[in-house]
């Protein structure tokens, strides 16, 4: 049974070490030098242009072209979760246990601190009366008493650290029950799906249809962009539930789901006259004209300086082929294929949005997290406890300050408590 | 601009100061302090002026937003953490010291050929009130660091004449790793709520971010070994060095050396 016992406490005592902390952190910090100076989430060929084969092998092998979501990474996170937990519970049972009276000092020794004042005329009993106002009272004597100000001082290292569990944990929430995907439009267009990011991407349906109606880009007049503003419609059931305009930093909330300006795109859309007849094809569209099907392959902006071009792939009957159609060079714009005369009249292009997609319930519990790590800090930096000793001494009474680490503090602390009790 | 000449201006004051109280003891023992103030209001003043001059060229925006304006603003930090802790600091030549730091930032900023000074455009991805709040933060945060910095580095010079003596090196050692500590979490906080509501999530593991991270986590390790092992004297200096080293790393490194979310700093 005994043995039972050390083995337990052996492994408590190691989970709650510092030293456990210290070699975790370390390693975190070490992981995040490798995640930063190896490039993530690349493919073999971008590692191959920097690495040999066999360095590859290790990186690919130990996931150090994706540290961040590696096993091993998330697993010294929540290892240094827990140990921050146990080591937290040791202190804080510890601080609890320490607010035990230390021995009343004698008196001709708080006489001669330099952070002693001497109250003639005054009695003990005065002295508390106006001390109690905002000090509390831990024990008392005949010879005075002892108070405490500000004890919450002490518990800013609680606050940290329990605040910073609070965000691993927050952070593990939305691992495990959120996701990010996203959304491309062009004007006018809706979709009641989105594409998952991952490394196969996949579709997830929306119980609602989001609807693009407008997306337009403002430049400033040396041609940086200045706004993106997508105009956005939820429509659920047939109905318009929403309809807000989403720029950069300023996203849009739908059931727990953000919606970001997160890019845009350009989309290609040709003008061809087949025997004289217009007709228009996009880049996803097809084009049937008896039996001739046609699609894009491919479409270029601008090629070789010759202006914007498009790749068409074609079935004529069984027989497959491409052809390149160049929008502004006579010889290149018709062609004939399959007995009929096709020509790339126009190539106009279309802009379109993409929403990025986000939900993430362990968002609100992060805040909580970065709120109380914030005023823990302030507490453990900035305020400090104090101890005040209140003695009674010939005709009058001594009050003395014991400050904490914080040494020109006590001046102003004593000249206050001069004022206080209005003595020189 | 004029905001340039005032920043060239400020510069020069800078250099005049090292320079004449390292020659004039009276100028160092009284009017040290006195002729801080002065300059940091003419930086202060150039600043507002580049303000107000991005207004006449059609953007209108405070000046956070490229590498120029970040410099401007790291040698104004520094500048004020030295007006902050002065009385802590105590000693005309470890001020003189800090004060070098913002001269040297200041004079790579405003004459080297390689940097761009114009005032530019905000990017849409800057268009948050966020800015202020993170960009301040985080400049605090590597003054701080950076006065931690030096106080580690004059640690290991013997205290003879001027340099204080090194337990007044170590309190300032450790206030402004504390102080720099705070803001650098409030930096990397209020990054992460911009980040939210900007990128779509509160952590991308971006470079600087990391960095922002690993710093954070070095400093962390020097408290520990401050407040729970009772570390002091070499161990801190050397630790306070590690950390800004990283703080480097986080600054320029990080935007010179490696692509990412952050890359409009360059």
């Amino acid at each position: 049974m005994s043995q039972e016992v050390s083995h337990g406490k052996r492994i408590y005592d190691f989970f709650s070490s510092v030293k456990l902390a210290v070699i975790l952190l370390s390693f975190i910090a070490i992981s995040c030098v490798f995640g930063t100076l190896i490039k993530q989430g690349g493919t073999p060929e971008d590692y191959l242009e920097f690495y040999s084969e066999s360095t590859y092998k290790v990186i690919s092998f130990l996931g150090l072209d994706d540290v961040f979501h590696t096993w091993w990474f998330i697993s010294l996170l929540i290892l240094f979760t827990l140990n921050l937990f146990f080591c937290s519970l040791r202190r804080f049972k510890r601080d609890m246990t320490s607010i035990v009276i230390q021995r009343f000092p004698p008196t001709d020794v708080l006489k001669k601190m330099k952070t002693s004042i001497f109250l003639p005329g005054k009695n003990v009993e005065s002295v508390l009366h106006e001390l109690g106002k905002d000090h509390k009272v831990i024990l008392k004597t005949n010879e005075g008493a002892y108070l405490e100000k500000g004890r919450i001082s002490k518990y800013g290292v609680h606050f940290i650290h329990g605040s910073i569990i609070i965000i691993l944990i927050g952070s593990l929430i939305g691992l495990i029950f959120g996701f990010r995907g996203f959304l491309s439009l062009k004007r006018g267009e809706e979709a009641d799906y989105l594409v998952l990011r991952g490394k196969s991407p996949k579709k997830s349906e929306l119980n609602f249809i989001v609807k693009c109606k407008d997306f337009r880009i403002d430049f400033y007049p040396d041609g940086t962009p200045k706004d993106y503003v997508s105009d956005i419609e939820i429509i659920r059931d047939g109905k318009k539930v929403l309809e807000q305009k989403i720029r950069v930093n300023e996203p849009i909330k739908y059931e727990g789901l953000y919606f970001y300006q997160a890019s845009y795109g350009k989309e290609g859309i040709f003008h061809f006259e087949v025997d004289g007849k217009e007709t228009v094809i996009t880049e996803k569209g097809v084009l049937k004209d008896g039996n001739l099907i046609m699609r894009v392959i491919r479409y270029e902006s601008s090629i070789h300086n010759f202006g914007p071009g498009v790749l068409l792939g074609y079935l004529e009957g069984n027989k497959p082929g491409t052809a390149w159609f160049l929008r502004d060079v006579e010889r290149m714009n018709t062609k004939t294929i399959g007995g009929k005369t096709i020509r790339l009249k126009d190539i106009k292009e279309d802009l379109y949005t993409v929403l990025e997609v986000t939900k993430d319930p362990g968002v609100y519990v992060v805040w909580t997290g970065f709120v109380l790590l914030l005023f823990g800090l302030f507490l453990n930096f900035f305020t400090h406890s104090k101890k005040v000793y209140v003695t009674k001494y010939e005709n009058g009474t001594i009050v003395t300050l014991i400050l904490q680490r914080l040494n020109n503090v006590s001046e102003v602390e004593v000249e206050k408590m001069r004022r206080r009790f209005n003595v020189e | 601009m004029w905001n340039e000449h005032m920043f060239l201006s400020a510069t020069y004051l800078y250099f005049l100061l090292i320079l004449l109280s390292s020659f004039i003891a009276s100028l160092r023992q009284k009017y040290l302090f006195h002729a801080i103030v002065i300059i940091f209001i003419i930086h202060t003043l150039a600043l507002l002026i580049r303000w107000v001059e991005s207004y006449k060229v059609g953007y209108g925006h405070a000046p956070l937003s490229n590498y120029y304006e970040s410099l401007m603003v790291f040698s104004w930090c520094i500048t004020l953490m030295v007006l902050i802790l002065r009385k802590k600091i105590n000693s005309s030549m470890v001020v003189l010291f800090i004060i070098g730091g913002s001269f040297l930032i200041m004079a790579y900023a405003n004459m080297s050929p390689s940097i761009d000074r114009e005032i530019r455009p905000l990017l849409p991805a800057l268009q948050s009130n966020w800015l202020y709040v993170h960009v301040l933060t985080c400049f605090l945060a590597y003054s701080s660091f950076f006065l931690s910095f030096l106080s580690g580095i004059l640690f290991f010079f013997k205290s003879k004449g001027p340099i204080p003596n090194p337990s007044v090196l170590e309190e300032i050692n450790h206030k402004s790793v504390s102080i720099g500590f705070i803001f650098l979490t409030a930096g990397i906080l209020s990054g992460a709520v911009w980040a939210h509501y900007a990128w779509g999530s509160y952590w991308n593991w971006d470079p600087k971010e990391t960095w922002s991270l690993i710093t954070w986590i070095i400093y962390a390790l020097y408290l520990h070994g401050r407040f729970v092992k009772g570390w002091a004297g070499k161990k801190m200096a050397i630790l306070s060095i590690i950390g800004f080293m990283s703080v480097l790393f986080t600054y320029f490194g990080v935007n010179f050396l490696l692509s990412g979310l952050h890359s409009y700093a360059t």
